[in-house]
């Protein structure tokens, strides 16, 4: 199993699983013990070598995951997270962008403003969903929820799921990168916490989009890019099929960003990912939530902007004079 | 009487930025030595003598050729005028990148002994006195990218611009965050975002001149942020690189799509403006603003920063904390 990555991994539990079913049924049926017996051993072996493939998980399998067809959505955590969410629709200038939904919300009692990218599982959703690239509107509904979170002092909770700001012609029309560009000036300065989990895809300055905040946390098997592996493989090496060499060479894992000084927490996922147990996945991350919050809270306006102004000031590695 | 008007850039001084900056890219198939120019987008034979009179404009297209940051500077600002700052820090290859390394070993030959793409100081523009900076896009062939360097500069130029009250005026070129920082490079959004933050809560103007080319990151973060927007004619101003773009398209793109005129048609540019107008509309443009910077001045309780009182600068400073 060294060379499988992660999906061709799934397929062969998934095949040992079958395996073990089979062997419990004929056990079942057959009133035989041995046959239990060697379900068991096999349920052993995998469980062993699960934890073996996920302790050496190359960055391109945290890519896979990331990205994994039953990885939770935004709109899978919100009720595990939250109670009472109300969701907001609307920039109040364009439209509605279906790829980023957020709303009012409650969180053990305390009111949150939560924004979530939300892709889509079946075709139909998906489309409705734009594949997770959000448009401008989608910025402009973010900040306009984020600006009501301020008014009226709520913390501000962001979800951060996607491949990508949109690229497409309507998008560029209606000013993809003043919203971005925008929201990055307006977060940095938002007199109310503001806490960022990126949950899947952090897909570059589509997802930074939403992801300026006091705290950073990324889910265990997240990903946090400048630019997409295959997209940097084809400026590197002309070679879009090379992602997972770019995959490495950017750092894009949570345990990376967290080295770099740019995630402050990992939140652990259950074996296998996050799509083993939603809601478990949920409720570690509205422990470290609650937990991040209360600190935050505790801050003056003036106290929470200084210290977030630090840190988005203090982003980036040099060499100061004199030079060694 | 402003002296940009007489100011036309003079032969000797072409000849030393020739000699000290890397050869734009259009200047090829020249025949003997030099003599001539193409047009690198209409083909059209130039005398170089004349193309570097018309500031490297093509006379039969219009062409606005890329430059450097010397002949920005030569062509923009009051002879003379220019010191540069900034160049005490030094890149770093934070990720162990390949061939980073080697781009950064060019930056580090550069004959003006440049740390960055991005080259800033204080100059005059007809007069006024500004913080002034340019990305020079041949820099160590790294096409102006945003990685921890460009960042720093960036923010010290703002914070320069706030601590002396001046504007701050910029011409970008870019092709966004720089890949081989990683995630490091895609938070340069955030930093320069939240710099122009406190640039807009000191009340400092802040002035962008989009050039060729002004894509992704770049223009999704700061290139996005003035106060006034101008760009160059026919430059690439969008989110997505070309390529990119088109392999994205659903809908057929306009003829100038991704262009300063396109982005001054859907209202993201203030002004379409050729560049022998320039310096003269950046005169204009800071005379517009000069008053407003004096008369502010009046009320000011504290000379030495401009923030208002519970800023994040003044918090620290003060140790006030302003109530929830
Ligand atoms: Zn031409």
């Amino acid at each position: 199993m060294e060379d499988m990555n992660i999906l061709e991994f799934e397929q062969a539990i998934a095949e040992l699983n079958l395996e073990i079913g089979k062997l419990r049924t004929a056990a079942q049926r057959e009133r035989r013990s041995d046959g239990e017996v060697q379900a068991n051993a096999l349920e052993k072996r995998r469980d062993e070598l699960t934890t073996q493939f996920f302790a050496r998980l190359e960055p391109w399998d945290e890519v896979l995951l990331a990205r994994h067809k039953d990885r939770p959505y935004s709109l899978d955590y919100i009720p595990f997270l939250t109670e009472d969410f109300i969701e907001l629709h609307g920039d109040r200038l364009f439209g509605d962008d279906g790829a980023l939904v957020g709303g009012m919300a409650a969180m053990s009692g305390d009111p949150v403003i939560l924004i979530g990218q939300q892709k889509g599982r079946d075709l139909k959703e998906r489309q409705k969903r734009n594949f997770g690239y959000v448009r401008p509107e989608g910025y402009r509904k973010a900040l306009r929820l984020m600006q009501l979170g301020e008014k009226f002092r709520r913390p501000i909770v962001t979800l951060v799921d996607t491949p990508g700001a949109d690229p497409n012609v309507g998008s560029e029309e209606r000013g993809i990168s003043e919203a971005i560009a925008h929201n990055l000036r307006e977060m940095a300065a938002l007199r109310t916490p503001t806490i960022a989990v990126i949950i899947g895809e952090g897909g570059s300055g589509g997802a930074l989009g939403i992801a300026v905040a006091d705290r950073v946390l990324m889910l265990e098997h997240s990903i946090y890019s400048v630019i997409a592996p295959e997209g940097c493989a084809s400026i590197l090496w002309r070679d879009p099929s090379r992602g997972p060499d770019a995959a490495k060479a950017m750092r894009i894992t949570a345990k990376d960003a967290k080295r770099l000084g740019l995630a402050d927490e990992i939140v652990t996922e259950p074996l296998g990912g996050a799509h083993h147990d939603p809601e478990g996945t949920a409720a570690a991350i509205r422990e470290a939530l609650q937990r991040h919050l209360n600190e935050l809270s505790a801050l003056s306006p003036s106290a929470l902007l200084a210290q977030r102004f630090a840190k988005l000031r203090g982003f980036g590695q040099f060499l100061s004079a004199p030079f060694a | 009487m402003p002296d940009w008007f007489r100011r036309r850039p003079r032969e000797d001084q072409d000849g030393a930025n020739d000699k000290s900056a890397p050869a734009p890219a259009s200047v090829v198939e020249a025949v003997p030595e030099g003599t001539f120019t193409k047009c690198a987008k209409c083909g059209a034979i130039l005398f170089t003598k004349d193309f570097e009179r018309d500031l490297k404009v093509c006379a039969k297209c219009g062409h606005h050729h890329r430059l450097t940051a010397d002949e920005r500077i030569a062509w923009t600002v009051d002879e003379g005028s220019f010191v540069e700052f900034g160049n005490d820090i030094a890149a770093l290859d934070p990720l162990g990148f390949p061939e980073y390394s080697r781009k950064l070993e060019l930056g580090r030959s550069d004959p003006n002994g440049r740390n960055d793409g991005l080259v800033t100081g204080t100059a005059q523009i007809g007069g006024n006195l500004c913080v002034f900076g340019v990305v020079d896009f041949f820099y160590a062939r790294l096409a102006g990218t945003m990685g921890s360097v460009f960042g720093e500069k960036f923010m010290r130029a703002a914070d320069k611009a706030i601590t002396e009250n001046l504007p701050f005026v910029l011409f970008c070129a870019s092709g966004g965050a720089r890949m081989q920082e990683g995630l490091l490079g895609l938070m340069q959004m955030a930093k320069t975002g939240a710099s122009v933050a406190q640039l807009a809560e000191a009340r400092i103007p802040y002035i962008c001149v989009l050039t060729d080319p002004t894509i992704g990151g770049a223009l999704a973060s700061y290139a996005s942020l003035g106060d006034v927007i101008y760009a160059e004619p026919g430059a690439n101003v969008a989110l997505a690189g070309t390529r990119v773009a088109q392999q994205a398209q659903t809908q057929k793109p306009p003829a100038n799509y991704q262009t300063s005129e396109f982005q001054w048609e859907h209202g993201f540019i203030d002004k379409v403006v050729p560049r022998k107008e320039i310096a003269i509309t950046l005169s204009r443009t800071l005379t517009f603003f000069a008053g407003g910077i004096a008369s502010q001045t009046e009320t000011k309780a504290s000379p030495v920063l401009v923030t208002p009182p519970d800023s994040p600068t003044a918090a620290k400073r003060n140790g006030a904390e302003g109530g929830h």
